[in-house]
């Protein structure tokens, strides 16, 4: 019984070792990408790598979002065409119309050429 | 026959008539009404896939010299140029280190990660949606923030290594021939695993609970119950998310374009990045064409094969 119990907390020491490990291992790179978005150009290639940046600065976010500045404008510009409902909405409707349809024939029955 | 040879006070039998076998005609007039509502679907594929495949195949035995721009029909020419070229043979290589690798490793962790989260805990909710980040972001996203954080001079990496003392040079992963793949399929696994995550959390919850329970009173401990029942009953999802994933890292492209270009010196080059380049770098149609065709005949034999394997032990349902 000892060795039972024994083997089950060993178990889920392996799984809470795994998934810490995961989880690091997946948002690392997510906190680091955060991180840099709130550095300034220069505190983003300093080395030793800070987490934290002393002075955080939000800088790069109103140059994104800046009609007056050149990659605030493509960005936007571009935000604008993948949002316009036209342009996203059509493939969309053919996909939606086509896997309906598709996809209620496939749930009635085989069709006579898969050989049935 | 059998019935003149029966013993002469056995009931009489009438003759069996033989099924009649329905004709495919008379098969398909019975669900005419399907076929109209695949036929929405069927047309589009044929225009958008049988369309370029044929244009493909037939591009694939023309040269098309980029000055001119004119085809010259050159029968297999571009094939053999291919299948004799060692640059084919090494992309291929790189293609199926990248591809086993990934989905290897991708399948590993994605599993693990599905058993760890099957056992309800508080907190499983928020760790399993931290795990599916890298599956919807962007692969363009993933690409940048990796380069970024592997960079031999700016990099994360490369900096924490130096700071903590481990190493006392740059390191260099991307611009190495030697460790470029390791290094794309490690960023490659972070973004495929939690696929395998998500197909084999929704396998694990078809495993009847009953089972599990009859096993544990039989004895059986935790990896009996997982060898003996977990398995087998999710061994279809697993084949279908192995296959997927194969199929998926055969056709890779964004990952390994941004991040390194095929690069440095072709060490990252893989089936898509080099018809890529054949086809928009230097302008040969007709041998990218070729060399997509050949791509095309070995994807539909691995998915065959797998798929046989696949429906192996499957009774075929009746109509």
């Amino acid at each position: 019984m000892a060795a039972t119990r024994r083997g089950f907390s060993l178990l889920a020491l392996v799984r809470w070792l795994f998934l810490a490990f995961m989880l690091a291992f997946t948002a690392l790179p997510m906190i680091w990408m955060f991180s840099t978005s709130i550095k300034t150009e220069f505190a983003s290639i300093q080395q030793p790598p800070v987490w934290i940046p002393a002075e955080p600065t939000i800088e790069q976010y109103t140059r994104l979002l800046s009609p007056a500045d050149e990659t605030g404008r493509a960005f936007l510009g571009y935000l604008r065409d993948r949002t316009a409902l036209p342009a996203w909405e059509r493939p969309n409707m053919i996909a939606k119309y086509m896997v309906t349809t598709g996809g209620t024939a496939m749930s009635r029955t085989r069709p006579a050429s898969s050989g049935a | 026959m059998a019935i003149a040879e029966a013993p002469a006070l056995a009931p009489r039998r009438e003759p069996i008539a033989a099924p009649v076998r329905e004709t495919l005609g008379r098969r398909i007039s019975k669900h005419w009404s399907d076929y109209l509502y695949i036929l929405p679907s069927l047309l589009v594929m044929l225009l958008v896939i049988g369309y370029p495949l044929v244009y493909t195949v037939w591009l694939s035995f023309h040269a098309t010299p980029p000055r001119t721009g004119e085809w010259v029909f050159n029968g297999v020419q571009n094939y053999r140029d291919i299948l004799s070229d060692p640059r084919f043979w090494r992309t291929t290589a790189n293609t199926f280190y990248w591809t086993i690798g990934s989905t290897l490793f991708a399948f590993i962790l994605g599993f693990g990660a599905a058993l760890a989260l099957h056992n309800p805990f508080p907190g499983r909710a928020v760790i399993r949606a931290i795990l599916l980040i890298p599956w919807v972001i962007s692969a363009v996203a993933a690409a940048y923030v990796w380069r970024w954080i592997l960079h031999s001079d700016y990099g994360l990496v490369t900096g924490t290594l130096l700071q903590w003392g481990i190493i006392d040079r740059p390191l260099v992963l991307l611009d190495s021939k030697n460790r470029v793949m390791p290094t794309l399929i490690m960023v490659n696994v972070w973004k495929e695993f939690p696929f395998v995550m998500v197909m084999l959390t929704a396998g694990l919850q078809t495993v009847p609970e009953g089972l599990l329970r009859a096993a544990r009173v039989d004895g059986a401990g935790a990896w009996q119950q997982f060898r003996h029942v977990t398995l087998p009953h999710l061994r279809g999802v697993i084949l279908i998310t192995t296959l997927l994933l194969l199929v998926i890292n055969l056709n890779s492209f964004t990952l390994v374009w941004l991040m390194t270009g095929g690069g440095p010196a072709n060490a990252s080059q893989l089936w898509i990045t080099e018809i890529y380049n054949i086809a928009f770098r230097t302008l040969q149609y007709g041998l990218a064409s070729a060399f997509s065709v050949i791509l095309f005949i070995i994807m539909l034999l691995l998915g065959y094969f797998y798929v046989k394997a696949l429906t192996a032990n499957t009774p075929r349902r009746e109509e």
